[in-house]
């Protein structure tokens, strides 16, 4: 059976109903555009990426390599915001510390990385594994913070005690707080 | 017997600075090291785990098995050699050994006051200006100037040397040498060489002896 122009006319308009109809209910679902200036009230809009790497070198040379399940970039305060981190400390004399832990906010002006929830870093230089609840990599100064409860075994030394600092090498520190150091097992 | 070679080492306080690198332990605040047998206490202290050199100072505290030794200022070498200087006061068992300055060997169980010396015996007290203590004999040297006195035995006694045997070895007694004098009870006894016998209250007297007998 053959159709007439008409219908095809009709049939061509119901169709062009649809669409738009389809159209008009969809559209709210569609992300605004980024408004340009944020109102000072509302939060910045904060860009959010996953799985990926933050890498910091200086002539030439890579500092500190940071990788993260997801990594929260405050443009206003140009500090980043990390999830289970994963960090490598690459230091002076050529060898790394290798740290994890939950939580971290790099500041990429400072450089400094403070860091909180189950830390852990192992020196590849002579195996000394350090734990503590938060701490602190001052880039400047190139030191170590650690709180709230630290560990740090080297070879037969255990030092233990409430806050640490150290030097990158964590060979010179300072543990301030029911401090005790341990050499060569427990005294009889 | 020499020390022991790698002890473990215990060291707490408020806060403990360490240098991974050269071994040096320093500590300030309630410090307490821990080796081997020997406990010390005081309020700084550093170590150094590799010379095993410790200086702790600050109302100083050393006790190992039965002996106490406190002090304001002690330094141990290599753990065995202990010198402690400031009221310097070493106890062990009965006996105790002051002076300003106490040198103590852990392996030859040995001390010396080399001035100013002070032993405290159960049987009274003993100054000189030197004294060696031989704990294991139970033995005291003393040199120079020497003084006894004994409260118990109404002893007060003088000479230029002197040696104290405790009871342990042999029959408590002390020997007491050049220009040696004793008075007890008013009687008065001179000679080169005197024993004083603890145990049965006797004494006697070699190379012109000379004996005062107080009246009743």
């Amino acid at each position: 059976m053959k159709l007439s122009k008409s219908t095809y006319r009709a049939l061509a308009c119901t169709l062009l109903i649809i669409a738009g109809g389809l159209y008009y209910f969809n559209r709210e679902e569609l992300p605004p555009p980024p408004t340009q200036e944020a109102k000072p009230a509302e939060v910045s809009a904060a860009v959010t990426f996953s799985g990926s790497s933050i890498v910091e070198q200086q002539d030439g040379k890579k500092q500190w390599e940071v990788t993260a399940e997801s990594v929260q970039m405050n443009p206003d305060t140009n500090k980043a915001r990390l999830v289970n981190f994963k960090a490598i400390l690459y230091r002076a004399d050529g060898s790394k510390l290798d740290l994890v832990g939950r939580q971290a906010e790099i500041d990429t002006k400072t450089r400094d990385i403070d860091m909180a929830g189950d830390i852990k870093a192992v020196s590849s230089s002579d195996g000394a594994v350090f734990t503590s609840a938060t701490a602190r990599w001052a880039a400047k100064e190139r030191k170590f913070y650690g709180g709230g409860g630290i560990t740090l075994t080297r070879y037969d030394t255990i030092v233990t005690g409430d806050r640490i600092e150290g030097d990158e090498q964590l060979e010179r520190v300072k543990v301030m707080g029911n401090a005790r150091v341990l050499k060569g097992g427990t005294p009889q | 017997v020499s020390a022991p070679a790698d002890k473990p080492v215990e060291l707490t306080a408020d806060t403990i600075e360490y240098d991974a690198k050269t071994g040096v332990m320093t500590a300030q605040g309630a410090v307490k090291l821990v080796r081997d047998k020997a406990v010390l206490t005081g309020a700084n202290a550093r170590y150094n785990t590799k010379s095993k050199e410790a200086y702790v100072s600050g109302s100083v505290k050393v006790v190992r098995e039965d002996t106490t030794l406190t002090a304001n200022e002690v330094r141990s070498y290599n753990d065995n050699y202990l010198v402690a200087t400031g009221s310097a006061l070493l106890t062990k068992g009965e006996n105790s050994l002051a002076g300003p300055k106490i040198e103590h060997w852990v392996d030859r169980q040995y001390s010396l006051v080399p001035n100013n010396a002070r032993l405290t015996m159960p049987d009274g007290w003993m100054t000189a200006n030197r004294v060696e203590a031989f704990h294991t004999e139970d033995r005291a040297v003393a040199d120079g100037d020497v003084h006894i006195v004994s409260d118990k035995r109404s002893l007060d006694a003088t000479s230029d040397k002197a040696v104290y045997y405790g009871s342990k070895t042999e029959q408590g007694k002390v020997v007491m040498s050049g220009n040696a004098r004793a008075v007890q009870e008013g009687n008065v006894l001179t000679g080169k060489t005197l024993t004083i016998y603890l145990d049965d209250k006797a004494m006697d007297a070699q190379g012109r002896p000379k004996l005062v007998v107080k009246p009743q």
